[in-house]
């Protein structure tokens, strides 16, 4: 009984709702939460990289003037993490990073709660620290997690050892014999990037009470089930005593996809009677920030003088910081963005994550897709330049296509990549030279980006109520996005035949919905949108069974619209929807569907991936993107003359929205290529420590991004979506590294292009990069196959 | 022995230590959380208020030299409810995302178009260079800003 | 006057010395303030406009000491533009003396500096005053502005009163006795040309990585004459570029190839290491600094 709506009925640049009080400055964020309430907590941190802790005392803060409680590793013993548990929430008596908790401290007012960190007693004995990944994996390296092989694996199937918290390895045909055919050339680069912070401007904050032996956690995060996992877990209380509610964010961009503060509050909580805030500063934000690693990439083609690339080989160091973290994770995805773009005869990949002694890093909008896509396209425009071929059309006869194998072997569904690179030069036009009047250079670039939605279980529960509006309860939060307020409440509208300010979204609350995997890696359209329209078909099912009977039609010629239940063809027939929901709450109850959503599972070629999360992605989604910019050989300054965007979307349910995620999210990416810099120092800290020395781009370094959206690519998400707030960052370092070059006619190996970074390319050092730790012979660099 | 504040045209008295900021006085003791904190050292402009019709960073100002200053925040610049023309504009374009940036925003530039009805498209970036804005890109911001100015005059 | 009766008379209450512990003094004349100051001493931090001593927490300078305000010394306000000479009162504000200079050549250097410094609330709240006086703020754009213009300070001790060019105070502040109080600034006038050039990695909204004041006079055969430049942020001091001075003095403007002849002389400067810059990019940048303050001076600023 499936007479399924017009999807297009989706579709409306729905304004958002919660924008007047943000304006009017009336909403309450997590951090808003005061007064006299609530305690304040704060962290005692590490001042070093790396020591052995000997005592701690801390009777002095203890007696200090409002202080309520002070929680330690005693009172959470337990390790989490991803694939490995491997990370403590307080120190116990090892330091291992900048940064890292050793003790919490509430009292009643956030100074007090300073002065008594400060009053705390600490008996250190520092260790020599790993502040590199070549420090890490040199000869005789100490480990920073000794260890290390006693770690309870959560994730089986890949190799570790030492150092190397995780491998990631694709092998997929014989490279050796595409690297030793005579009519191959043979391209190899090197690439680094630095680490890139959020600055979501409401920094990580949560607030814990203790009710009626629950633990209650108002939190800032993306992730409302994985902090309460983590929670119970490094507590050692079963998931079910923890709920997780949490209100406007103010920012995330994968920040907030870990658990952060939440267990502090929660046992301080638990320890005072009383409801406990605890918020970083930005200071704390900045230096512990779970940034997008830096990495370090070494990769080689054999490239026919057709273009072909029969083989390539590439390895990725990973920082992961002092834990593994989201790292572990991301390992996966070097396969499908560094392996990704290009049909390729044969490859082989490894990610290795390495530990450091420096804060762990963690999972920042496309992650390594991010610096993957930059790597792939230097060294594609590397291989154009060696074999004489113009960079468009290598792309062209390269990108894959229907019925193409990605890197693990999996079978790609349609033409994507291809028709949208026609679509970028149709529009924006073929690339010509250009002399600038004022001495400066000029470069423009076309670059291409593979990124995933990260799919995976959803649960949503529609209720009508009797007035014709409808409760959409998810786990969703509002992250400055827009879904929660703008693409959900428009499918629950579309299928109900309401309008969607008739759609009332239930704020997350895992007392209230099901179980979700969080609101980030554009998934929030895709898989909350897909058990959103999965509980609304059970809706519908049941106003339709009920209006049949009232209306003595069949169910299959029923629609619903104008907030009413009409015969199909016959507008204004029918009866409203009031008077169905009344009847059916007359005869069994009140109505409401529910309806889940996991991740389909697409096969990768057997035996291909290992340490793999993710062997084969479900929903590929593809961006080219097109830039002109003008370098300044003097200053080394970079103005960006055009930025052009073809966005792969699949159905654009909000096109207004997602002009704004374009927007953003290229800003974001030029901050990364060309103004975000983090150096770490042999404190291993970092250096930039707040918004004066870590350069996020302001209003006078950007311009309006052009883009054309390109919709009808194959995608199993709910009517044809795919996520639209992640993509527009992958290839803005790309594109803009790829420009230079052209620019200056010199190798551009690293990001961020600073100005003093530009010089060095001017200036022909960054062709020199080289790893003499990461080897030519990609075997050795493995622990499978070395 | 306080300080008397006048924070959107009410009275306050302060018995705290003089030298704390205004943001932290706003949002700890008057809950008043409409300015926001997220750089505490002046550069992000999201806890922009207006002393005697001025705009200032209120994380950098200790409250003690505010006697006898007349304090506008985020919280006083709507009248009974109602957005004023740059609110408004914002709102109409749907440009608000995480939000947190906006408060700061709606003062630079209400002040801005208070003393320029007519900004030019540089002027108005001129003006927002100390408001951060993480999530938007800002050029739908100053496109909101810029069809401001066909509609009428911004109130005060 | 002992520092308790003072406040005493400030708050119009009498209060017992013992029991009153004020945490902000707020002086109304200039020789009220040079005497609490004299009495506190080390435990006295002076508030001008708050942006720098209002981030101490943030650099982790965690201590008690009395803030002196100078918010309500109504002198030090004051910006007297006379055709012989500029005064300013240490309180006025980076606002406050660009909108007070009409875009006569001699004060573009310091409309420049005071127009582009940082973002525009700093600049309403930031004080001429702190600028000069912050001896750990190592990039103002003020200083340097000042010291190409030959400005010089007026300081009121408890003692009495003290000039001092700003030259001569910048090369010795940091060995100075505590307690003094920086009133006034007078700038020379006179029918020069001036321009001021900031460096940053951005477009706007940050402290220079480098910068480069620029004065000079142009004699009766046309050649250029007096050229006084100054050099902020590059070292931890901001300092005068005589070797640039002493090279283009003399020299006819219109052939001048000033890039190259600053390049002869970046020896001068050894570039500090910062976390916004490394140091041999703020001296590789100021040939081209000096080049483009040098084509400043010939426009108007409105």
């Amino acid at each position: 009984m499936n007479n399924h709506f017009d999807p297009k009925d989706i579709v409306m640049d729905l304004p958002r709702r919660d924008a007047r009080d943000k304006l009017l400055g009336r909403t309450k964020y997590t951090i808003d939460t005061g007064g006299s309430d609530v305690l304040h907590a704060v962290l005692l941190r590490a001042e070093v990289p790396s020591a052995d802790i000997k005592s701690i005392n801390f009777d002095k803060a203890r007696s200090m003037p409002g202080v309520k409680a002070i929680a330690t590793y005693e009172d959470a013993p337990g390790l989490h993490g991803l694939g490995i548990a491997d990370t403590p929430i307080f120190a116990h008596d090892v330091i291992r990073y900048h940064g890292e908790p050793i003790a919490a401290i509430a009292a009643t007012t956030v100074e007090q709660a300073q002065a008594a960190a400060r009053a705390v007693e600490i008996e250190l004995v520092e260790q020599d620290a790993l502040i590199t990944m070549a420090d890490a994996l040199a000869d005789g390296a100490k480990l920073v997690h000794p260890n290390w092989s006693d770690y309870q694996i959560l994730f089986e199937g890949a190799e570790r050892k030492g150092n190397i918290a995780w491998e990631a390895t694709v092998v997929r045909g014989d490279t050796d014999e595409a690297f030793a055919r005579d009519d191959v050339e043979i391209i190899e680069g090197c690439y680094s990037v630095g680490r890139q912070s959020h600055v979501p401007f409401e920094p990580r904050v949560a607030v814990a009470s203790y009710e009626d032996g629950r633990f209650h956690i108002q939190t800032s995060t993306q992730v409302p089930w994985t902090v309460r996992h983590v929670v119970a877990t490094v507590l050692g209380v079963s998931d079910s005593k923890v709920r997780v509610t949490v209100p406007a964010v103010g920012g995330g961009f994968g920040l907030k996809f870990d658990c952060s503060l939440e267990p502090y509050a929660a046992v301080l909580a638990k320890k005072t009677g009383q409801t406990v805030s605890i918020a970083n500063t930005r200071k704390e934000e900045q230096m512990t920030c779970l940034c997008r690693e830096n990495a370090e990439i070494r990769i080689r083609s054999a490239v026919t003088k057709d273009g072909e690339i029969v083989g390539r080989e590439a390895t990725v160091l990973m920082d992961a910081g002092a834990y593994g973290g989201e790292q572990v994770f991301l390992s996966t995805m070097t396969a499908h963005t560094l392996g990704g773009n290009y049909k390729l005869g044969s490859i082989k990949l490894s990610s290795l994550v390495v530990y450091t002694n420096t804060p762990p890093n963690g999972a920042f909008r496309a992650c390594n897709g991010v610096y993957n896509t930059f790597a792939l396209e230097r060294h594609t425009d590397e291989i154009c330049k060696k074999i004489g071929m113009d960079p468009i059309e290598f792309r062209k006869r390269n990108v894959v296509g229907k019925d193409d194998l990605g890197a693990t072997g999996q079978v790609f569904e349609g033409d994507v990549i291809g028709p949208m690179l026609d679509k970028a030069i149709d529009k924006y036009g073929p690339h010509e030279e250009k002399t600038l009047p004022d001495g400066r250079l000029y470069g423009r670039s076309t670059t291409v980006g593979t990124w995933f939605i990260f799919v995976g279980p959803s649960a949503a529960t529609v209720n009508l109520n009797s007035d014709g509006s409808a409760t959409l309860v998810t786990s969703g939060v509002e992250i400055g996005q827009g879904t929660m307020v703008q693409a959900l409440p428009q499918i629950v509208a579309a299928s109900l035949g309401i309008h969607p300010d008739e759609v009332i979204v239930k704020s997350a609350d895992t007392d209230a919905s099901g179980k979700d995997l969080g609101v980030g890696g554009g998934r929030t359209t895709v898989s909350i949108g897909a058990a959103s329209a999965a509980a609304c078909e059970e809706v519908r099912d049941k106003l339709f069974s009920m209006a049949s009977q009232i209306l003595q039609t069949k169910a299959e010629d029923l629609v619903l619209k104008n907030g009413r239940v009409e015969i199909q063809g016959k507008p204004g027939s029918g009866t409203s929807l009031q008077t169905v929901i009344a009847q059916c709450e007359a005869e069994f109850g009140p109505v409401s569907g529910s309806g889940s959503f996991t991740n389909p599972g697409i096969p990768a070629m057997p035996g291909c991936a290992a340490g793999h999360f993710i062997d084969a992605i479900d929903i590929p989604v593809h961006a080219v993107h097109d830039c002109e910019l003008a370098v300044d050989p003097d200053t080394g300054h970079i103005e960006i003359l055009s930025y052009r965007v073809v966005q792969d979307v699949g159905r654009a349910l909000n096109p207004r929205a997602i002009h704004s995620q374009i927007q953003g999210g290229v800003v974001q990416g030029l901050g990364y290529a060309l103004h975000e810099e983090i150096t770490i120092n042999e404190q291993g800290a970092f250096d930039q420590q707040g918004f004066e020395a870590y350069r996020v781009p302001g209003v006078l370094d950007v311009l309006p991004v052009e883009f054309e959206l390109h919709e009808g690519a194959p995608s199993c998400g709910p009517f044809g979506v795919k996520g639209a707030g992640e993509i527009p960052i992958l290839n803005v370092g790309a594109a803009v590294a790829c420009a230079v070059a052209n620019a200056t006619g010199e190798q551009v190996s690293h990001l961020p292009l600073t100005p003093p970074k530009v010089l060095n390319v001017i200036d022909g050092e960054q062709g020199k990069l080289d790893f003499p730790y990461i080897s030519s012979d990609w075997k050795s660099n493995t622990v499978r196959f070395s | 022995m306080g300080i008397r504040l006048k924070i959107n045209d009410e009275i306050h008295e302060f018995h705290g230590d003089p030298r704390t900021s205004l943001l932290n006085t706003l949002r700890d003791t008057f809950r008043l959380t409409g300015s926001k904190t997220p750089c505490t050292e002046g550069f992000c402009g999201a806890c922009t208020v207006f002393i005697d019709g001025e705009p200032a960073v209120a994380c950098l100002i200790a409250v003690g030299t505010l006697e006898g200053k007349k304090i506008t925040t985020i919280e006083g610049v709507a009248t009974d409810g109602q957005l004023n023309p740059v609110q408004q504009a914002f709102e109409d374009h749907d440009v608000v995302q995480c939000g947190m940036c906006f408060p700061g925003m709606v003062m630079t530039i209400t002040h801005l178009m208070k003393n320029n009805p007519k900004p030019t498209r540089d002027e108005v970036k001129s003006a927002m260079t100390g408001n951060i804005c993480r999530c938007t890109g800002y050029e739908r911001i100053v496109d909101a800003v810029m069809s401001v100015q066909a509609g009428g005059r911004v109130a005060q | 006057m002992q520092l308790d009766e003072f406040v005493a008379r400030d708050l119009g209450r009498v209060q017992m010395a013992e029991e009153y512990q004020p945490r902000m003094i707020s002086p109304t004349s200039v020789a009220d303030a040079a005497k609490i100051l004299s009495e506190l001493g080390e435990d006295a931090r002076i508030l001008a406009g708050g942006t720098w001593i209002m981030r101490a927490p943030i650099r982790g300078e965690v201590d008690d000491k009395v803030f002196v305000s100078l918010g309500n010394i109504e002198a030090l306000n004051d910006i007297t533009l006379g055709s012989e000479k500029l005064s300013i009162g240490a309180m006025a504000t980076h606002h406050g003396i660009a909108e007070a200079l009409d875009g006569t050549p001699d004060l573009n250097v310091l409309k420049q500096a005071a127009l582009a410094s940082a973002n525009p609330s700093i600049r309403r709240m930031a004080t001429i005053g702190g600028n000069i006086c912050t001896t750990d703020f190592l990039s103002p754009d003020l200083v340097p502005a000042l010291i190409a213009s030959d400005a010089t300070l007026t300081f009121q001790l408890d003692s009495g009163v003290d000039a001092i060019s700003i030259e001569e105070y910048i090369e010795t502040r940091a060995a100075r006795p505590v307690g003094g109080l920086l009133t006034l600034i007078q700038v020379p006038r006179g029918s020069y040309r001036s321009a001021h050039q900031r460096l940053l990695m951005r477009q706007a909204g940050e402290y220079a990585v480098a910068n480069l004041s620029m004065r000079y006079g142009v004699n009766r055969a046309g050649l250029l004459e007096g050229v006084r430049i100054a050099v902020g942020s590059v070292e931890d001091v901001p300092k005068r570029w005589w070797k640039l001075e002493r090279a283009l003095d003399g020299k006819a403007p219109p052939e001048l190839d000033i890039t190259a002849i600053a390049k002869e002389h970046l020896d001068q400067f050894s570039g500090r290491d910062g976390p916004d810059a490394p140091g041999w990019y703020r001296t590789r940048v100021l040939p081209r600094l000096a080049s483009d303050a040098f084509d400043a001076t010939t426009k108007h600023v409105h």
